[in-house]
């Protein structure tokens, strides 16, 4: 049983898009997830990017529990891209 | 084979000019004692702890805390590295709290703790005004957290806070001021809800600090499919949405073409 959903900004700019092509498979992922009572998490830099084009009151914020960006994150973020760049 | 053994911790100091001894050691020095105690023996869940029977006796102030032998032989051997490391960021939060507790005292009070067990050749941890046994600070940074649970008590004379169950953390309690429990519409006993808090986390470990959260706001969560409330929140949106290609507009702002 899943515990919970990771939702990203691409997601909402279909979910939130009655015309994107995609808006049905994403409203019926969504759907499915509240009825299984799957807990849905959005993180402060989807919330940041989302932000850059749209506003924050128009996120379903009652459904969803952020991840905040805190300074444990920000410090394995920066370790996480060093080990890509090696990769590379 | 006895399985039962103990840590002995010993006050020394005067009060005024009156040495220490169990005729002048108050009940609440006791009190924060036997607390720090129960600490430094299960940092962890102490529910379903062992028992641990105490017992003072002369010389200034002994404080005898009898438990299981295997908790004390833990014990001893953290007593063994703080001995030798001079340093408490390694040990879980409750048990360094627990030591700090002793060094604040030794400080503000001028006492003398000296800390044993009943282990063969145990280490004694001597703390006075002398000594530094703090974290170092800069491991705990402010962090903000949003938990997910339920409240099951809210309130308080002096010091409100809302008691939430969570599953990943237990049980945790969160400062509250009086007139944000005071203003709330409906009665949220019982009610799941996310609250946003402000709290410190150990940079090096992510452990998280459960006695330093204070409140920022109180997120009425639910898991209802509202198609009212969806359909508002997609006609704000959908005036900017509609404009735009996802993809394209994605791949601009994470400059994927920079």
């Amino acid at each position: 049983m899943l515990e919970g959903a990771m939702l990203d900004t691409s997601f909402f700019l279909r979910f939130l898009n009655e015309n994107d092509k995609l808006f049905n498979n994403a409203n019926n992922y969504y759907k499915y997830f509240l009825q299984k009572e799957i807990k849905l998490f959005i993180s402060t830099i989807s919330i940041a990017e989302y932000c850059v084009g749209g506003k924050i009151d128009e996120l379903p914020l009652k459904n969803l529990i952020v991840l905040p960006f805190n300074i444990n994150h920000a410090e394995k973020a920066g370790s996480l891209l060093v080990y890509f760049m090696k990769l590379e | 084979m006895e399985k039962i053994g103990y840590i002995e911790i010993i006050v020394k100091g005067f009060k005024g000019k009156l040495e220490l001894t169990p005729e002048t050691f108050d009940i609440k020095e006791l009190a924060e004692i036997i607390e720090q105690a129960e600490k430094l023996l299960f940092p962890g869940e102490r529910k379903e702890r062992p028992i641990i029977s105490y017992k003072m006796e002369e010389g200034s102030v002994k404080n005898i805390f009898k438990t299981s032998l295997q908790a004390v032989i833990g014990f001893s051997a953290i007593l063994s590295e703080v001995e030798a490391k001079k340093n408490l960021d390694f040990l879980e939060l409750n048990t360094a709290k627990a030591i700090e507790t002793f060094q604040e005292n030794a400080v503000k009070r001028d006492y003398t703790f000296e800390i044993k067990t009943s282990v063969e050749n145990s280490p004694t941890l001597k703390i006075d005004k002398t000594t530094f046994y703090y974290r170092t600070s800069e491991n705990w940074v402010d962090a903000e957290f949003y938990f997910y649970g339920k409240i099951t008590n809210a309130g308080g004379k002096d010091k409100a806070n809302i008691h939430l169950v969570t599953e990943e953390l237990g049980t945790l309690y969160i400062q509250t001021p009086q007139e944000i429990l005071a203003k709330a519409e409906e009665n949220i006993l019982y009610k799941t809800y996310v609250i946003r808090v402000n709290g410190k986390q150990n940079s090096q470990t992510g452990e998280i600090d459960k006695q330093s959260f204070s409140f920022i706001e109180m997120i009425d969560y639910n898991t209802k499919y509202d198609e009212q409330y969806l359909k508002k929140l997609r006609s704000k949106a959908m005036n900017w949405l509609n404009k735009i290609d996802p993809d394209e507009w994605l791949k601009d702002i994470r400059g994927y073409d920079a």
